[in-house]
């Protein structure tokens, strides 16, 4: 089994020289942290997303047997 | 009026990296202009990209606050993250969607004071169902001058083969 060496390329704006090299073992931490604290983020938006949806489809389940047609709550969005 | 706009480097990636960096920027302009067409090996619907200065390890003192359209509608946003360009295209796009991004990054060379930069950007296939264009303001809190920008993926993955990134000087001199 083979495994993939992560590399950046650097772009030196100096010389104009491009070199593409390894990442350090501190940058391949870095980008394992980085991912991780992504995932956490998005979960948490994800939830308030989902709460939100559901708290919009219970209003208009409520909004629905006051009487008022789909046009209607459509007009209060 | 900027009167000057000199291409400072440029690259595009005949495979995939983890990052696009620019090292050595001279300080000798205003400000910067950094042209990118990205997408990312996310196996996910997109990728997010960030910037990041002189080498940073880590988001600390960057925020940003931004405004986005895609499939769900207009979102705001608001974090500590140099999250500028937001979002661009994954593994589950065409395999020729590329999302496009242009930041004006000012006043990059000051040793005083704390760095702005803001940018737009659009992706053309986002979540599986539409493209998301958007617009976002961040903030550096460091006054260190900017000799280098760093282009990453907020969650890690890699920019595919044929992304590219283009930085340019902008002088008003």
């Amino acid at each position: 089994m083979t495994t993939e060496t992560k590399t950046k390329v650097i772009v030196n704006c100096e010389t104009g020289e491009t070199q593409t090299i390894p990442l350090t073992v501190e940058e391949l931490a870095q980008l394992e942290i980085d991912a991780a604290e992504y995932a956490a983020r998005k979960a948490e938006q994800d939830a308030k997303a989902a709460a939100l949806a559901a708290a919009k489809a219970s209003a208009e389940a409520k909004l629905t047997a006051l009487g008022l047609t789909p046009e209607e709550i459509a007009a209060l969005r | 009026m900027a009167n000057t706009f000199i291409k400072l480097g440029g690259v595009e990636l005949t495979s995939a990296q983890s990052s696009l960096n620019f090292t050595s920027i001279p300080q000798t302009y205003t400000d910067l202009i950094l042209v990118c067409s990205l997408r990312t090996t996310n196996s996910g619907d997109f990728g997010v990209p960030i910037l990041r200065f002189n080498g940073a390890a880590n988001n600390n003192n960057m925020t940003h606050r931004g405004l986005m359209l895609e499939s769900g509608g207009v979102s705001g946003g608001t974090n500590s993250e140099g999250l500028v360009i937001r979002r661009c295209p994954g593994a589950n796009a065409p395999a020729d969607y590329f999302g496009s991004a242009t930041i004006w990054i000012s006043n990059y060379a000051s040793s005083t004071a704390h760095k702005f930069f803001q940018g737009i950007f659009a992706s053309p296939r986002n979540q599986n169902t539409g493209s998301a264009i958007g617009m976002n303001a961040c903030a550096w809190s460091d006054a260190t001058a900017i000799s280098e920008i760093n282009i990453l993926d907020n969650n890690g993955n890699s920019f595919a083969q044929y992304s590219s990134a283009y930085l340019y000087g902008v002088s008003n001199a």
